[in-house]
């Protein structure tokens, strides 16, 4: 079920707020039975026959908690070790099976059978969620282990499908809050908000911008250079608003019941180094990534040799993580060296004495947006052939070439712009002149919400739309958001144009992951 | 009353106050020829292509004008043939031809209007060549693919609910409503024909023979593409068989004319160049055999074939050289004829005398004069290369550049079989 669907938005979403508090009302285990439920039924909505691999993994992974936190010395450890490799093996097979097979098949020459597989949707949020449970539960990390706390975390489902990636300490004792038993009007308020601005972000921006980068990755035989940037920008933006407003649906559905979502996104376009990028994208995802692979791995404690190695291992893992193909072990390797090098420029900055200022900062945020839009083209290119035409393009192997229609209202009334285009080597295209027009300017758009505009856990900051949302630093924010008539006004307008963009829902991009 | 109680009425209350603010602008604007509440010169009189919901929209306008002739088709038909043209003016005449449809549509179409209170006197079905190719051969004795059933039940009528409050609904009424002063914007009639008034304004900022060449080089890649492959015999007669059935099925007197289109040379020679011909005599062939079938289960039933191909004074007419301003009469590009160009073709149908009619233009095709029309076409094509010869060498020219392109993809491909085949292919 897609949260951007009438289905879900005026026939599910209702009924469990009714049911739920209803229940609640009795007991608040009443309320999380419920909650459980809806959430088992809005995974089964999407395909009941994965419903049974959702359930033995959690019953499983509840049982291996058990005996790891029962177990002692040595015996802890191989309960661990086992339950973590019944999780990989699950996640392999469903993920990795096919592409392994068709790794092996052309190494090798061997005509192995396809295999079809088809991805349970969320098997990586799930497995990645309990894989952190089972880890912190070795290390005595979990005060509270609950079974219907335990499934309530894994299948709740404003997160289920896309994340975030929770964790246990921040989730389980919410549920456990018998502040949460009443419906309560600054929930209802904050929540239905922020769920707004990202059905918005969703429906207005993302699935707009969708189209124009469709039609780059489609074909992209010998695309001029600003064709291709507006192609890429196009899916840059697309997928930065396309997840932002996922997590922000998320955050506000959860509020709703009272319970606070951690962040997932915090402008990562604005950010001026990739590190920055990085504690600012899939916020989630990343965390997951440093506490359970990246500093056991050693992280930057054996030295920069190793930090470097370190480093891109998780990026390269990371990258596949997001799904079975080469292309994204090019972008997780691209983002591994692109850590590697911010890293070893920092610490040359700092030998240097140098603080950059503010060119320096601009600089550092043209080149890590630049360095992005570059990685994404390898994430999103269906194959190799496909990146690198694009890439050919971006980099402007076939020329600088605008529509012919925008070279002749030029030519028209601005003669002499138009011959100083000429003498600086633009050609000029037949036809496409309102796909030119249309994409740059969607892209504009875009640019100006994502770098201009303040964050929505910028705007909610004085409500705690989430965890760790904003700071005292966040106090001044334009847009502010409060309990006024005005933006009651506001968000019911973006409300409404939301729903009325119901009508094509799409699915969110990080689905497939 | 707390400020988060008082924050969500007004939330609430607003997106139910424009919710409705929505629907009755779009009820009373009428984009899409629904309502009929309110006509007003100026406001919402001109109408503009439905992009959504095209043929439920179409067939729900032709339940309310219950047509008496109706013309099916692709966007050939919809943008060449004005029901309310001088030919077809008080006929009560329906075009329900749609961009990007095959004969499938057409079946469902009529099925739709069979099973309603007044099913047509006359179908003008035109018919695509193109559609019946394919890029690999296919065995004569193939299974027909099963035609589209219609779709019934509540969520049949759920487009009805999405025309009236969707985002794209609100858009169109805008659109409606900004378009009304504008001589050159995209519009659409009531009764269906689309008549490219936005082409007017690419015309004039690119001239003709842009238009002729941009659609020359979509066509050469497209039709390059099935140059090895087959004729879907099969899909062809289950098409036409079912689309005279469906005529028939409501009005058994039905007149049912089949339309071959009046491909411009430049499309002809092209058909040519990517070796189509055998296949394009072998489908008209083909539409004889299936009329002579239908004539046999539908006695009652006046059905013909209407073959406009060839390369006659209309068909060849004149492209215009890059950079010159002149207009053409009959054609926007190759594959699209303006409807200057549909009142021949209705009239021929129709059987209606029309002093422009050009002799030879429109043959009406039956088994024993096949070899007869192969002629005409033949000895028409004299003509046209001998006064456009330009056109044939254009053609030639992006043929021959088309199969060198292919020739080195398929070498590319090969190069990289190695590394990942699947990729490529």
């Amino acid at each position: 079920m897609l949260f951007n669907s009438h289905a879900f938005l005026f026939g599910f979403l209702p009924v469990v707020l009714l049911a739920y508090f209803a229940a609640a009302r009795r007991g608040r285990e009443y309320g999380n039975l419920v909650l459980a439920l809806a959430s088992l039924f809005f995974y089964a909505w999407w395909d009941v026959r994965y419903l049974p691999l959702l359930l033995a993994s959690i019953a499983g992974n509840y049982a291996c908690s058990l005996r790891i936190r029962a177990a002692q010395g040595p015996a802890r450890r191989r309960w661990l070790v086992a339950a973590l490799a019944a999780n990989l093996a699950l996640l392999g097979w469903y993920k990795y099976a096919g592409f392994f097979a068709a790794g092996v098949a052309q190494a090798t020459g061997w005509h192995l059978p396809a295999l079809h597989i088809v991805l349970p949707i969320g098997i990586s949020f799930f497995t990645f969620t309990q894989i952190a449970f089972l880890v912190d539960t070795a290390r005595g990390h979990v005060s509270e282990s609950r079974f219907l706390h335990y499934l309530l975390f894994v299948t709740y489902f404003p997160h289920l499908i896309a994340g975030p990636v929770l964790h246990h300490g921040e989730m389980m004792p919410q549920f456990g809050d018998d502040r949460n038993r009443w419906p309560r009007a600054v929930n209802f308020a904050v929540g239905g908000s922020v769920f707004f601005i990202g059905l918005a972000k969703k429906v207005l921006v993302a699935d707009n911008l969708a189209p124009y980068a469709n039609v780059l990755f489609a074909d992209p035989q010998e695309v001029s250079l600003l064709v291709a940037w507006g192609g890429v920008l196009a899916y840059a933006f697309q997928l930065y608003f396309d997840f932002s407003g996922y997590s922000d649906m998320a955050i506000g559905l959860s509020r709703l019941f009272g319970v606070q979502l951690p962040l997932n996104f915090a402008s990562p376009y604005k950010a001026a180094s990739i590190m920055e990028f990085w504690r600012r994208w899939h916020m989630t995802l990343s965390r997951f990534l440093r506490d359970y692979l990246y500093i056991p791995l050693g992280g930057n404690r054996r030295g920069p040799a190793r930090r470097s190695a370190n480093l891109m291992a998780t990026m390269l893992l990371g990258g596949l993580w997001h799904g079975a193909g080469w292309n994204y072990v090019i972008w997780g390797g691209l983002h591994g060296l692109y850590l590697v090098t911010g890293q070893a420029w920092r610490g040359l900055a700092q030998r240097m004495g140098w603080r950059g200022g503010p060119a320096g900062r601009l600089a550092g945020w043209a080149l890590t947006f630049a360095a992005v839009c570059v990685a994404w083209v390898f994430f999103r290119a269906p194959d190799l052939d496909t990146a690198l035409a694009i890439l050919a393009g971006m980099a402007g192997e076939h020329g600088v070439q605008l529509p012919a229609t925008i070279g002749a209202h030029l030519g028209a009334h601005l003669g002499g712009l138009k011959a100083a285009l000429d003498g600086l080597g633009i050609g000029w295209y037949q036809g496409g002149t309102a796909r030119f027009v249309e994409t740059w300017g969607w892209v504009a758009a875009a640019a100006v919400v994502a770098f201009a505009m303040p964050n929505t856990q910028q705007i909610m900051h004085r409500f705690a739309p989430a965890l760790d949302a904003g700071g005292p630093r966040e106090a001044a924010v334009r847009l502010a958001w409060r309990p006024a008539r005005r933006h009651a006004v506001l968000i019911g307008t973006l409300a409404v144009l939301g729903v009325l963009s119901l009508n094509r829902p799409t699915d969110f991009l990080y689905f497939q992951f | 009353m707390s400020a988060h109680r008082n924050y969500l009425r007004w939330m609430l209350g607003t997106i139910a106050g424009a919710s409705l603010a929505v629907a009755g602008f779009v009820l009373l604007v009428d984009p899409y020829g629904l309502y009929t509440l309110a006509d007003m010169p100026g406001v919402n009189r001109i109408k503009p292509p439905v992009e959504r919901y095209r043929n439920e929209i179409r067939l729900a306008r032709a339940d309310r004008l219950r047509p008496r002739i109706v013309i099916t088709g692709n966007s050939r038909m919809e943008a060449g043939v004005d029901p309310d043209g001088p030919q077809l003016a008080g006929k009560n005449a329906f075009n329900l031809g749609l961009a990007g449809t095959s004969a499938a549509m057409a079946v469902g179409q009529l099925r739709h209007l069979a099973a309603g209170a007044a099913p047509p006197e006359r179908v003008i079905a035109g018919l695509e060549f193109v559609d019946a190719l394919t890029e690999r051969p296919v065995h004569a004795a193939a299974l027909p693919p099963p035609l589209p059933a219609p779709d019934r039940g509540w969520r049949s009528h759920l487009w009805r609910a999405d025309a009236l409050y969707s985002f794209a609904s609100l858009k169109d009424a805008l659109v409606t409503v900004a378009i009304q002063h504008d001589p050159d914007a995209a519009t659409a009639t009531l009764r269906g024909h689309n008549p490219l008034q936005q082409y007017h304004q690419a015309a004039r900022t690119e001239g003709y023979s842009a238009l002729f060449g941009q659609r020359a080089a979509e066509n050469t890649r497209k039709l390059a593409a099935a140059a090895d492959g087959g004729l879907d015999t099969p899909a062809v007669r289950a098409q036409v068989a079912a689309l005279i059935d469906g005529a028939a099925a409501g009005n058994p007197g039905v007149a049912v004319d089949m339309v071959i289109y009046p491909y411009h040379a430049q499309l002809l020679a092209l058909f040519e160049g990517a070796k189509l011909w055998p296949r394009f005599e072998a489908w008209k062939a083909l539409l004889v055999a299936e009329v002579e079938a239908g004539r046999q289960r539908h006695p009652h039933a006046r059905i013909a074939v209407h073959d406009f191909s060839g390369y006659g004074p209309v068909q060849c007419e004149a492209i215009p050289a890059p950079g010159s301003a002149a207009r053409t009469r009959w054609y926007w590009e190759a594959g699209h004829f303006k409807p200057a160009l549909g009142e021949l073709i209705v009239a021929r149908v129709l059987g209606t005398t029309d002093d422009g009619m050009p002799a030879g233009f429109g043959v009406r095709l039956e088994r024993d004069t096949l070899a007869a029309n192969r002629a005409r076409i033949a000895g028409e094509r004299a003509d046209c290369i001998a006064r456009q010869a330009s056109v044939f060498d254009g053609v030639t020219r992006d043929v021959a550049r088309e199969h060198a392109r292919r020739t080195g993809l398929r070498a590319m491909a090969g190069h990289h079989a190695g590394i990942a085949p699947a990729a490529i292919e």
